[in-house]
């Protein structure tokens, strides 16, 4: 973490695409993988740029975008009010699922935990109370298995358990 | 940790330790459908959801599959003990209600108990069920898995129990076991009221065996299967294994045995956790040092709890709660037609307020949008009187169900009635509370959770032949 009176560092990610990112290091200490390679690198250059070969730039900027906001609202002591859930809120209304998935796998990459686990919180929000069709349909997933095992699959629900609806 | 030699450069050369971070690269594949969605992913979503939830998830896709099922041990040992309950509104089917999240499950029973059934008890994950049709010509006993549905008929034993009181059905505990090398065969037994009788029939003879226990000063409180072995307790204090083929009971010759002092004798049990006995004689409890051969008092659980029924054909059991948030060394109490689990603090320097969780609210299990915990000095004798309950309308009966880890386990608490005759309630004094006795064990258990979809979940008889 910068240290008080310095100079704000920047850090230089570069992405699969090639792109190049400047960002302010304490957002970029939240990706615990861009943290481990300073912890082992101390010594590494102030410009040196740290590759993510597995991220393109489109997930990548949706992730500074939502971390910048975080690390600022933990500096405003907002943490875990009302403004971080509207703010979390608006941020996943503007996300498709693709982006939404291409986010969690970058996100996972990176391992940036508070956002990992908002966005696998906002995936189980869709699959919570949803019939297995409206979760395929959902996330286009293609139904895979063969009538057999369908069946199998049937067969061994037949017994389980309900959701009972709260009236 | 450092490698020092690599300064600025690929990240994606830099060995390290930290094995996460490397399995993080070493997996990622660039995917293109969310049934490519990594494992570990999928494992971190499923934490927030509930047991049906998870089973759909299953059913989406094969890669979805595959993570179900290699990850539904983890999943389950993560849930609480569900409480069951039925209702004489909804004779289909069978509830559960989940004492962490609150969340409630139904599960259909089988339609060969639509004329009259009336549960014995459970034992072993499995509901003890006898159907009696109206003229009472075909009785039977069935044996059902309320998760999977598998499910094994008896003929009905000689002296059926007169179930128009189910308070007092003269059924003291049922015990359902399997045995055999793998596992195909199985024992149901049954301990009358006043412990004079013990009926045993195995799905191998079809018929039921009978062992009178008449003008011996002694009588049974219990039995239990741990070990493989069956163990029984009499009033005396003596612990004894009962062979099944020779209908021999051999008491074990004990240092130590304690005076067992409850009132009612129903209250006394013999308890299993996954590789300890226990004698629960509420408040107190002893573990029984089967390699020492001694009672030893327990003055602290440690990191288990026990869960405790306080009435015939309930069950009993010493789990670890941790996982599912629960508390441990506390006493998790579930009495006959009590709405409530109440919970006890083992440890006695800890304030004696009992906690209770609403299974029901308002006698009626569909209003339960909003569940509350209460809390009250144990030794007010009103306790049950707190809240709006109109305890008129309850027809609901509940037994834990336990769950477990590696495959087996059992519904952990017997709950009677899958009918509808209780209309006068009676709720048994709390003065045993008002002096909790103090504990002293810990053990590394291994925790349990509700066990979903597995064939087969009843504990085996090893050696009881």
């Amino acid at each position: 973490m910068s240290k008080l009176g310095q100079a704000k560092r920047i850090i230089f990610l570069k992405t699969a695409d090639g792109q190049l990112f400047e960002v302010d290091e304490p957002v970029a200490m939240e990706f615990e993988i861009v943290k481990s390679f300073f912890d082992e690198n101390e010594d590494a250059a102030d410009d040196t740029v740290v590759p993510l070969p597995n991220v393109s730039a489109e997930p990548l900027a949706g992730i500074i975008e939502f971390c910048k906001a975080h690390v600022e609202f933990r500096a405003n002591g907002a943490a875990g009010k009302d403004e971080v859930k509207k703010f979390n809120a608006e941020y996943i209304k503007e996300k498709s699922n693709e982006q939404l998935k291409e986010l969690i796998l970058a996100a996972n990459y990176l391992n940036i935990k508070e956002m990992l686990d908002f966005l696998t919180e906002t995936i189980a929000n869709r699959l919570k109370n949803k019939s297995v069709e409206y979760v395929r349909a959902f996330f286009g997933i293609e139904n895979d298995f063969t009538p057999q095992e369908e069946e199998a699959v049937r067969k061994e629900y037949e017994w389980a358990f309900e959701g009972v609806d709260e009236d | 940790m450092r490698s020092p030699s690599r300064t600025s450069g690929t990240l994606v050369e830099i060995e390290n330790n930290r094995r996460s971070n490397q399995a993080r690269r070493l997996h990622f594949k660039r995917s293109s459908s969310w049934a490519d969605l990594p494992q570990e992913l999928l494992e971190i979503i499923s934490r927030s959801l509930n047991i049906v939830d998870y089973q759909n998830l299953g059913q989406v896709c094969r890669s979805w599959r595959l993570f179900y099922s290699e990850f539904k041990q983890s999943f389950l040992t993560s849930h609480s003990p569900l409480i069951v309950y039925s209702s004489a509104r909804a004779k289909k089917y069978c509830h559960f209600f989940d004492i962490a999240t609150r969340m409630k499950y139904k599960t259909k029973l089988p339609r060969c108990l639509c004329n009259f059934k009336f549960c014995l008890g459970v034992s072993s994950g499995y509901l003890i069920m006898l159907s009696l049709k109206k003229k009472d010509v075909s009785r039977a006993l069935w044996v059902i898995n309320p998760c999977t549905g598998h499910q094994i008929q008896f003929p009905c034993m000689p002296r059926p129990p007169h179930i128009n009181d189910c308070r007092d059905s003269g059924i003291f505990r049922s015990i359902f076991a399997s045995f055999g090398s793998q596992g195909q065969e199985f024992l149901i037994m049954i301990l009358y009221k006043h412990g004079s009788s013990l009926q045993f029939c195995t799905s191998r003879d079809n018929k039921w065996k009978e062992c009178h226990y008449i003008n011996k000063g002694w009588h049974l409180l219990d039995i239990v299967v741990f070990d493989g072995r069956i163990y029984a307790l009499d009033s005396n204090f003596q612990i004894g294994i009962f062979n099944l083929r020779s209908c021999d009971l051999r008491f074990l010759e004990l240092k130590f045995a304690a005076r067992l002092c409850s009132y009612y004798d129903k209250w006394i049990r013999l308890v299993t956790s996954n590789d300890q006995l226990f004698v629960v004689d509420p408040p107190v409890v002893y573990r029984i040092d089967l390699s020492r051969m001694e009672w030893v008092k327990v003055y602290n659980l440690g990191d288990q709890a026990l869960f405790h029924g306080y009435d015939d054909m309930m069950c009993s059991k010493v789990i670890n709660p941790s996982k599912w948030g629960g508390q441990t060394n506390y006493t998790y109490g579930l009495f006959f037609d009590s709405k409530r689990c109440s919970l006890y603090s083992f440890n006695r320097e800890e304030p004696q307020n009992a906690i209770a969780i609403d299974v029901l609210r308002n006698g009626d299990y569909s209003c339960f949008a909003s569940p509350k915990i209460y809390s009250w000095e144990s030794k007010e004798g009103d306790i049950y009187n707190t809240g709006k309950e109109d305890f008129r309308a309850v027809h609901l009966s509940a037994i834990f169900l336990i769950l477990a880890e590696e495959q087996i386990e059992e519904l952990l608490y017997g709950f009677p009635s899958l009918h509808n005759t209780v209309n006068s309630l009676t709720f048994f004094p709390t003065e045993a509370f008002s002096s909790p006795t103090p504990t002293a064990f810990s053990n590394n258990q291994r925790s349990a959770s509700l066990i979903l979809a597995l064939p087969f979940t009843f504990s085996s008889l090893l050696s009881a032949f």
